[in-house]
């Protein structure tokens, strides 16, 4: 590893005719991480990872992985593996031969080919044409090749795009065990409760500019923290006793008075002493999802 | 040869599109002698008179598989997984060039071998001079090296046109357009598609390297514009 991070972002800026896909990002991934990369469609991600790989120039701005331009690289693929579309494969060939190929260019032995199959779990598989392949096939054969020189870090766009739940389950299991290897990770995804699971930053972009990036727990903070969700016959009631003693009541809507924080024995207590009879009490954290929202309220997609 | 080259050709040997080319060809190359047997007979009628329709028809397919097959990967984007594998353009987009060049070469040999195996008979049964085996052997040898290049040609067109179909109509269009600046100026021996079937004609005179020469000064120039463009063009 020539630097402390995998992948550098600065002041990254690209304009494609009058659309500016990317606007100043900057963000940065370490090594032995995962990172989430989140934001509308059109938001810019999809450019920054192109850009990260040289497929895209950059207007301005400097895009660095394992601390030098990807174009720089002595052993690219030995350092990064990237998904950068599933589709970009001849559906002539079969996902063996697919993966040879890219082998040979990269000059990574034949035998190499046969463990990213196994360990993608394309099996069989691997022999058929690639024309056949259902999506999740696409998918591990795109990840196959990702790994293919055992690289440092990853770069995954929309890794999760037609798998079934079992292949996204075993998706994040693997995606963690690289980071548990010392790998940095960056994965780009609208499944946003699967992402939860496996990332441990998010970095979130709108309009092709930063949002937020912030370690998962801090992004679910900025969506307001955690909340006591009480279920009581007289919520009105309720709501004005808890204010009276200095709650914070957030909204009251049908049975549930939401509370802000996660004093729930203290809320509990006040319909308690008051005979407010509780049929639900329960902390909740806000989720990822309700983070990105509330992060991204207004920045709509632009593409 | 280099691994990227290799690389080229595996990708050739391993879709069906190479395999229905090298089936089609020779046959092509042979229903297009009909006219062998067809044309009038002059007094400096040569063998490779016969063979001029055919040469430029296989010139012509192998040039278009060129252009429709990189011009594919360039729309399916099939590229950025070569250029993933391999940042630097020049070498992946040379590399392209040199294989197709050497493919072109061999279905080039294979479609003049038989062209000129079913030329001969026609020609002794109408009485045209047959030429010496020497000219005879470095005519199939001139026009599979003038395939090979029209093939690199073919690459470069592929490379600026990034779609199949719109790649394999340049070079059709191309042709078109040679066809018909000949009929209007009599240059047609010296454009690109053309010049497969002069070298064929001047196969043991000293016209041969010269026009070899122009074709391979021809498909320079395009492989090098394509070279530029290509290391410039974003893969969004």
């Amino acid at each position: 590893m020539t630097s402390a991070y995998a992948i550098e972002v600065e002041a990254l800026t690209k304009t494609f005719g009058r659309l500016k896909a990317v606007d100043g990002l900057s963000f940065t991934v370490e090594y032995g991480s995962v990172v989430g990369f989140i934001g509308p469609n059109g938001a810019g991600k999809t450019t920054t990872m192109r850009s990260l790989v040289g497929h895209v120039r950059p207007d301005a701005g400097r895009v660095h992985v394992a601390g030098r331009p990807y174009r720089e690289l002595a052993d690219p693929l030995g350092t990064v593996g990237a998904v950068l579309e599933t589709g970009a494969v001849h559906p002539g060939r079969s996902g063996r031969n697919h993966l040879r190929i890219l082998a040979r260019q990269a000059g990574i032995p034949r035998r190499r080919v046969e463990e990213v199959i196994d360990g993608v779990g394309l099996g069989q598989a691997a022999a058929r044409r690639v024309g056949g392949y259902s999506l999740g096939m696409r998918q591990r054969l795109a990840l196959a090749a990702a790994l293919l020189g055992d690289p440092a870090i990853l770069m995954l766009d929309e890794p999760a795009n037609g798998l079934d739940p079992e292949g996204i389950r075993w998706l994040r299991e693997f995606l963690r065990g690289l980071a548990a290897q010392g790998r940095g990770v960056l994965v780009s995804s609208h499944g946003l409760p699967e992402l939860a699971l496996m990332i441990d930053k998010a970095v979130v972009v709108g309009h092709g500019q930063l949002i937020a990036q912030q370690p998962l727990a801090d992004l679910r903070k900025l969506a307001g923290g955690p909340t006591v969700q009480i279920s009581v016959p007289e919520p009105d009631r309720l709501a004005a006793l808890l204010r009276e003693q200095g709650h914070r009541v957030l909204e009251c809507t049908g049975r549930v008075v939401t509370v802000a924080g996660d004093d729930a024995r203290s809320v509990g207590r006040v319909a308690f002493d008051h005979g407010i009879g509780v049929d639900r009490l329960l902390v909740e954290e806000p989720s990822l999802e309700e983070a990105y929202f509330r992060l991204t309220t207004g920045k709509d997609s632009i593409r | 040869m280099s691994a990227l080259t290799r690389a080229e050709l595996m990708k050739l040997r391993t879709v069906r599109s190479t395999w229905m080319v090298l089936l089609v060809l020779p046959v092509v190359a042979v229903v297009s002698l009909m006219d062998a047997a067809l044309d009038p007979v002059e007094h400096n009628t040569t063998v490779a008179d016969f063979m001029d329709v055919s040469l430029a028809v296989v010139s012509v397919v192998v040039a278009a598989f060129a252009a429709a097959l990189v011009g594919g990967e360039f729309a399916r984007r099939t590229v950025g997984l070569d250029y993933l594998a391999v940042p630097k353009r020049v070498p992946v987009l040379a590399a392209k060039v040199s294989a197709f060049a050497g493919v072109g070469a061999v279905l080039g040999l294979l479609s003049t071998l038989l062209a000129t195996a079913v030329v001969v008979p026609i020609a002794m049964g109408r009485d045209v001079a047959l030429d010496g085996a020497g000219v005879a052997v470095l005519r199939v040898l001139a026009v599979a090296a003038a395939v090979g290049v029209l093939a690199a040609f073919g690459t470069a067109i592929g490379v600026l046109v990034p779609h199949p179909g719109i790649a394999v109509g340049a070079v059709v269009g191309w042709q078109v357009v040679e066809m018909l600046l000949g009929m209007a100026f009599g240059i047609g021996d010296v454009l690109p598609i053309g010049l497969v079937t002069a070298v064929a004609q001047r196969a043991g005179t000293a016209a041969l390297p010269v026009a070899f020469g122009l074709l391979c000064l021809y498909t320079a120039s395009v492989v090098g514009v394509a070279l530029l463009v290509a290391r410039r063009r974003d893969l969004a």
